[in-house]
């Protein structure tokens, strides 16, 4: 035992891999840079502690392996290798062991700054381990089939093709779609097998295999024995397992394709969904844990994991109601259902609409009224959001017929100019209109002739 | 002539052209068969030209090395020839592989990206030595697919080729070039584990 960890020991300080530490360290950091963390979401950290590594580091790792396999024939050290009392099978996956930590090494650093700085911050929530898991199986996959194909194929063109193969397997994989007549598309179940894709136990246990055959198939090389082929199939079973599993919980995909005036609708052929096994796919609606309320004069109430940029909503929300405070009937509560999460900021605009409208002269939750939408626009921009945010905003309004193609609720220019006359009152004014219009303006009951 | 020969026999070019073509064989059959798959463009576009790029970054290994510093005709001329030939096979192959694919025009595209994928082989060549070259295109090409097509890092995902993308390819092909065939290449990584 002691010999082998001091070959362990040798082979890791010997190996092109540890060059490779703070290239994956660096590569992730950008990936994850370009992915907009969440730092304080445990959710945001579980997903991209496996979308901003693997797809670098595993090809990479696979790639290094590929070269160091080939490290002894570079050398000319074979035959004297050989003369060594270790067997060569030992030898062998002691160097694929050493590469492969220097992987996981990388990985483990960039997995304990994202899950430390995500438990100082988040308030909700913890790690889910089995996306670390799939990516350090993923790593040794890589490293296994890498190897072996570096040992078996010995040329200066094997480690980058290896490399750049693997990457081009990946997102293969990942970007797989099920291509309709009409050319749209849907996701298929071959997305699940690139490792930076699926997070289950399934999918662990798929790379878990694809780890053991490689490695068997090293020992093969090496010496070809009963138990080593025994290993071979053992972890191929698994593999194909794995990868019947995946394929099996997925979603069926049978779609009808109908033309319509407006295009194609792509619709799900039954209305009760079943995975690839027929079963059907139930999904229970998840238990929402009690929001957390903070607050005065206006109480927010979000999803305990916002907590951390809680005080910045309150602020957002004050702002809005601002200019309404002591009216009657002015709505002091953000209910949770109508914030969400716009980046590392809790979107508070939903308020304005229940600042301006109340339930019944809502269509569908939507506001329709154009001097409510007026108005609506009008305390957004009072309270700094830009204009795009209320639907004002030039680019939005340029080339559109009023009412002609328009989302619910996007004011037509007629009310955006509502809005910048109402803008351009002064505040004693504004406030004054309010007090006479505002239980009318919330009921419904006024038109854009009623703003001044 | 018979010193390029002899050059060209040293470096094994005959394994980087056959590599070359076998490559541009198999992204022919990948690209015609994956039409059905509905994978996009901009995957094609930054996975296929990584390959004849690596293999003419790993074409800058010498045999030799610091032997070579004593020959009495110019290395720099006949190492240029031999990767900018290296280049322009490659680039053909990849023109004959895109010409014809039912999805896009992306010709120039390819010939575009395997000029930067090689510069930047190049420069990881005279940077971390030429036998771990190819980890910086494949680096920047993981980049890419995951970065949004309007950053400007993103030049090898222009579809159609703009004026910065292929700035910026020629530069890089340009700089890695002049790195590898005026200064002699680093021989310790070779060497190394």
């Amino acid at each position: 035992m002691n010999g082998t960890l001091r070959l362990f020991n040798l082979e890791a300080r010997r190996n092109a891999a540890i060059w490779f530490v703070p290239v994956i360290a660096a590569v992730s950091w950008w990936l994850l840079d370009t992915q907009s963390w969440t730092t304080f979401l445990w959710t945001s950290t579980n997903r991209l502690l496996q979308q901003s590594v693997v797809p670098f580091a595993a090809p990479a790792i696979a790639g290094i392996a590929a070269w160091m396999a080939g490290r002894d024939r570079r050398r000319g050290t074979e035959d004297l290798l050989d003369s060594t009392p270790r067997p060569g099978t030992q030898r062998r996956l002691t160097l694929w062991a050493a590469t492969a930590f220097w992987g996981l090494l990388a990985y483990a650093l960039f997995a304990v700054y994202m899950m430390g700085q995500t438990a100082l911050q988040a308030t909700w929530g913890g790690p889910d381990f089995w996306p670390v898991a799939v990516v350090v199986l993923a790593i040794l996959a890589h490293a296994g089939w890498g190897f072996f194909i570096g040992g078996l194929l010995r040329s200066r063109l094997t480690a980058p093709l290896v490399g750049i193969g693997a990457l081009g397997l990946q997102q293969f994989a990942a970007q797989h779609r099920q291509v309709f007549d009409s050319g749209s598309s849907a996701s298929t179940w071959v997305n699940q097998l690139a490792a930076h894709e699926g997070f289950s136990d399934r999918h662990a246990l798929f790379y878990l295999g694809l780890t053991g055959v490689a490695l068997a198939a090293i020992a093969l090389r090496e010496r070809a024995n009963v138990l080593g082929i025994a290993a071979l199939v053992l972890m191929a079973a698994v593999a194909l397992g794995g990868g019947v599993m995946i394929w099996g919980e997925y979603p069926r995909n049978d779609w009808i394709v109908t033309s319509t005036a407006n295009g194609t609708l792509v619709e799900p052929a039954s209305s009760v969904p079943r995975n690839n096994f027929g079963q059907v796919i139930t999904s229970a609606a998840p238990t929402l844990p009690a929001p957390v309320c903070e607050g005065t004069p206006v109480t927010v109430c979000v999803h305990p994991a916002y907590q951390p940029v809680l005080d910045q909503a309150i602020d957002d929300a004050t702002r809005l109601s601002a200019p309404l405070m002591g009216l009657p009937g002015v709505p002091t509560r953000v209910e949770a259902e109508d914030t969400a999460l716009g980046g590392a900021r809790i979107d508070v605009t939903q308020f304005a609409d229940k600042l301006v409208a109340d339930e019944m002269s809502a269509e569908d939750h939507t506001i329709v009224n154009e001097a409510q939408l007026a108005i609506r626009s009008w305390l957004l921009q009072h309270a700094g959001w830009p204009t795009w945010a209320s639907g004002c905003d030039e680019n939005a309004q340029i080339g559109m017929a009023p009412g002609a193609g328009r989302w619910p609720g996007q004011p037509t220019p007629e009310t955006c100019a509502a809005t910048d006359r109402f803008a351009k009152l002064s505040t004693t004014e504004q406030r004054a209109w309010l007090e006479t219009h505002y239980t009318d303006l919330r009921a419904g009951k006024l038109t854009l002739k009623d703003l001044p | 002539m018979r010193l390029l020969y002899l050059y060209l026999r040293s470096r094994l070019a005959g394994w980087a052209v056959l590599s070359i073509v076998t490559i541009a064989t198999l992204s022919w059959v990948w690209l015609r068969a994956a039409t059905d798959s509905g994978a996009p463009a901009s995957m094609f576009l930054v996975a296929i030209p990584l390959l004849p790029a690596v293999v003419i970054g790993a074409s800058t290994r010498s045999p030799f090395g610091d032997t070579e510093l004593s020959a009495s005709r110019s290395v720099p001329l006949l190492r240029f020839t031999h990767l900018a030939g290296l280049l322009l096979i490659g680039a053909i192959s990849l023109a004959i592989t895109a010409t014809g694919w039912m999805l896009e025009s992306i010709e120039w595209e390819f010939i575009r990206n395997l000029a930067g994928y090689t510069g930047l082989a190049f420069i990881g060549a005279r940077i971390l030595g030429r036998g771990i070259c190819w980890v910086v295109p494949l680096g920047f090409g993981v980049i890419t697919i995951m970065l949004d097509s309007t950053s400007r890092w993103a030049w090898a995902q222009k579809l159609p080729a703009d004026r910065w993308s292929v700035t910026v390819s020629l530069a890089l092909i340009l700089v890695g070039l002049l790195l590898v065939t005026l200064q002699h290449p680093r021989d310790t990584n070779d060497d190394a584990p």
